[in-house]
């Protein structure tokens, strides 16, 4: 017999990927163009193609002649019949059962059920994009500075030298040159990786060119005390002042942030099962048989690792997404044209409009349940495994 | 096991000394310009005759024409320290110029003859003359060396034109300008010594002198301290309820795993963990705070605006406040709540599978004496750390919960000096609340050490 638990785990997984298909079939679900028109004779797609951009109500094509989004509206579509907040119930134009607005509208007349839509997209784009930086950089510090703890990691002092020097000149360059002259992020990250490699493969050149003595070098204490000194600022108030300080709002910079918060979760679990992982028999083994380094981490580890990485990326999904629509609810950090679920809520609360508040919280509440409810089954199915 | 705490309490201060650096480098790079903010308090027009020279006053007052830190590490043709420029637009220019890599000597070269320029009076013969003088002018906001070249040569070559040997060498300094351009530069380390703006504002700060509002002109500290009560009393009553719902409603459903209570609790904590905060809130105040929706709906006061009359003490506005606080706490520990009650379900049944419990019973005691003495203290005590890491994010929860209830926190202070631009109040509440995370965590720390019989005798 299954348990309530199994049953709840896989509804949770379909309505991950509901809202996975919502989004990437978005322009499809709301628009105010239609996908597809045989008129006269003649086909045409006004949603792919730009020419049609400046008759965009929905008048100006024969309905039966055209196949409509599911929803004819656009996010940003203002309904001046319908504006200042208009309850599912009352609105839309009712002679044209399509021109109804199935979740009401907002202050501005736009459609709710088309911003949920949207809503859908901001979301997903956030939860997604941040997690996959956070795993990255928080899962790569985790796992070298368990791999290597404090003393594992030796180098000369010339390699040392050599490498500090190589290493903060070239990031000073790389500073100078595309953060403060000419600003672009894609060159200086570009510059940094390339940097990083040339520096990984010449201290391998080098490491044996000189007989001096070995220093530890602390990596571990490093990651440990960058952790504490992340955690030292509580979470909402230091993401709000990284917020405010960039200019031009956009979706960007709030990935940016989150994933420059974020990622001690992932350094900290990464490096707690690594420590773990690193005693197993299969690791030493593996050393015995004279494999490098990376090989053993990127085949034996990672893969040993994942199954927890995976319950921390969930959460941290669901945490991503809760912090955007918690700012987006504040006004703060995106772009004043973007709907979003925090901000309809935002106006709900201001205006008393339950369907503002009620369908974008909903939505904001079953996909943190689903993703929760995830997590702890692949928590579940990890404990499984072990016995 | 004091040696330990002692090496705890030395450790926390390099990590507050780079969170002040954090926090003090976030504050330099914020948009805008504190004199002239200052300025704008004051009640001085920023076009007026005098603005000029209030500015200049105001920005060293501030202490803004010092270097920013004790070193600085910039290409060999910068100027050492380019704060010291006091007029605003001579600043913001050089700025500029030394972005296109022009070298600092160069560019002071070019505004030396461009003020020795601008001190002659040109004579004002008729209007074609009146338009040359305002070509001139244009050279006081341009930039970009082609363009200043530009105007140079119109100038130049108008026979209206008086100073032409002054124009003529503006421009061979402005071509010196192009020609000297560092496409190669080298870094260069300059050293500041102690009298430096991050000096300035750390010992004002460990002084307890946060600077002056932006906004209204008031005291930072004043600010905060007035805030930061009723961000502790929203952490007192998150924490206390919240300890006093999930800590029982835990114990008894672990205990009794699998019953109904157990089942259901367990249920409903899931969801309400699910939650979202402000979420919780929004439905509260559209459904609970009118009879919009039945009479009975209408539970709660309608969040209001919270007026504090100057000198009112805090015992009598929180009298006064008491009924608006309802809402609130109960929004606060709604997550928590299911937290912690999850967390102490889970170790009261890790608990009980423990042999000495098996023991226990099979010395014939009773089940209450079994949960009094061998299951609830070694449930209670992770609790500890788990309050303890409450107390710094109860203060990011009550952010949002402040700013839907009007309520005069630190989450509502730091919200409204964000929308006002009021950097020196966001940033000292970003200090103060990071040293409070800080010695929060210290404390944990040490009470953990203090009451946990293992650790305790592993130190000993």
């Amino acid at each position: 017999m299954k348990s309530v638990k199994d049953i709840s785990y896989k509804l949770s997984k379909w309505i991950l990927a509901i809202y996975f298909i919502v989004a990437i079939m978005a322009p499809f679900l709301a628009g105010d163009k239609p996908i597809y028109c045989y008129e006269n004779g003649k086909m045409s797609f006004p949603m792919f193609s730009s020419s049609f951009s400046d008759i965009p109500i929905i008048k100006n094509y024969p309905s039966e002649a055209c196949l409509w989004p599911l929803i004819p509206f656009s996010p940003t579509n203002i309904d001046h019949n319908n504006q200042s907040a208009i309850s599912p119930f009352a609105s839309g134009d009712k002679k044209q059962f399509q021109l109804r607005h199935w979740l009401g509208t907002d202050k501005l007349g736009r459609d709710v059920a088309a911003g949920m839509i949207h809503g859908t997209v901001v979301s997903l784009k956030i939860g997604v994009f941040s997690v996959f930086f956070t795993f990255i950089i928080g899962v790569s510090l985790g796992i070298f500075s368990a791999y290597y703890r404090d003393d594992d990691l030796s180098i000369t002092l010339p390699v040392l030298l050599i490498n500090t020097i190589l290493f903060f000149g070239g990031l000073y360059y790389l500073i100078m040159e595309w953060i403060i002259f000419k600003p672009s992020f894609l060159l200086f990250f570009t510059g940094f990786v390339i940097l990083v490699l040339v520096l990984f493969f010449l201290s391998k050149m080098i490491k044996n060119k000189f007989n001096s003595k070995k220093y530890a070098f602390p990596l571990d204490l490093l990651l440990i005390k960058l952790i504490e000194i992340r955690k030292s600022f509580p979470g909402i108030f230091i993401l709000l002042s990284l917020v405010s300080l960039f200019t031009i709002p956009s979706l960007w910079n709030i990935i940016f942030i989150i994933s420059l918060l974020g990622w001690t979760e992932f350094a900290r679990f990464a490096r707690a099962e690594t420590l773990a992982v690193k005693e197993e028999n299969f690791i030493l083994n593996a050393k015995v048989l004279g494999f490098n380094d990376l090989r053993i981490i990127i085949h034996h580890i990672l893969p040993n690792i994942l199954p927890t990485l995976m319950v921390i990326a969930c959460f941290s999904m669901a945490g991503a997404i809760l912090l955007e629509s918690t700012l987006s609810f504040l006004g703060i950090g995106l772009p004043v044209e973007e709907v979003t679920w925090g901000k309809m809520m935002a106006e709900g609360r201001n205006m008393k409009a339950w369907w503002l508040v009620v369908f974008p919280g909903l939505a904001i509440f079953l996909l943190i349940l689903s993703l929760n409810t995830i997590a702890s089954g692949f928590q579940k199915s990890n404990v499984q495994k072990l016995l | 096991m004091v040696g330990y705490v002692l090496k705890r309490i030395l450790l926390v201060i390099p990590t507050m000394f780079i969170v002040m650096i954090i926090a003090f480098f976030l504050s330099k790079i914020v948009p805008g310009d504190a004199a002239e903010s200052m300025l704008v308090l004051q009640g001085i027009n920023l076009d007026g005759p005098n603005a000029q020279k209030e500015y200049q006053r105001n920005y060293s007052f501030l202490g803004l024409d010092k270097p920013t830190f004790y070193f600085s590490l910039t290409p060999d043709f910068y100027p050492a320290n380019v704060n010291h420029i006091l007029s605003q637009s001579k600043r913001q220019q050089t700025k500029s110029f030394l972005l296109q890599k022009f070298n600092y000597k160069d560019i002071k070269d070019y505004f030396e003859l461009r003020d020795s320029l601008f001190d002659q009076q040109p004579i004002i013969q008729n209007d074609s003359a009146k338009i040359l003088y305002s070509n001139r002018t244009e050279l006081l906001f341009d930039t970009n060396p082609d363009k200043i070249k530009k105007i140079l040569q119109t100038l130049t070559s108008d026979p209206l034109t008086d100073h032409v040997d002054l124009l003529i060498k503006l421009e061979k300094s402005v071509d010196k300008m192009i020609m000297n351009k560092s496409n190669f530069y080298y870094p260069k380390i300059n050293w500041h010594g102690f009298d430096n703006q991050f000096h300035q504002w750390a010992t004002n700060i460990l002084t307890g002198n946060f600077g002056v509002s932006l906004k209204d002109g008031r005291m930072v500290g004043d600010k905060i301290s007035g805030a930061l009560k009723w961000t502790f009393l929203l952490i007192f009553l998150n924490i206390f309820f919240t300890t006093l719902i999930a800590v029982p409603a835990g114990l008894y459903a672990g205990y009794s795993e699998g019953s109904w209570f157990d089942k259901i609790s367990s249920f409903f904590w899931i969801l309400l963990y699910a939650i979202p905060v402000f979420w919780l809130a929004s439905l509260l105040i559209v459904y609970c705070t009118s009879d919009q929706y039945g009479r009975w709906m209408d539970l709660f006061p309608v969040p209001g605006i919270w007026y504090i009359p100057e000198g009112q003490s805090f015992v009598q506005s929180l009298a006064h406040f008491s009924g608006q606080l309802v809402l609130p706490v109960i929004c606060l520990i709604a997550n928590d709540i299911a937290q912690l009650s999850r967390i102490t379900r889970n170790n009261v049944i890790e608990l009980k599978s423990k042999l000495y419990i098996t023991y226990a019973r099979s010395k014939g005691l009773d089940q209450w004496q079994i949960l009094k003495n061998h299951i609830l203290p070694n449930a209670l005590l992770p609790l500890i750390t788990v309050i303890g890491g409450r107390i710094p994010a109860g203060i990011s929860g009550s952010l949002i919960i402040e700013i839907i209830f009007n309520i005069p926190g630190m989450g509502r202070l730091i919200y409204e000096s964000i929308f006002s631009a009021d950097w020196n109040v966001v940033f000292s509440i970003l200090l103060v609340i990071s040293i409070f995370t800080i010695l929060f965590m210290l404390l944990t720390d040490i009470v953990y050490i203090a009451v946990h019989p293992k650790i305790k005798s592993a130190m000993a």
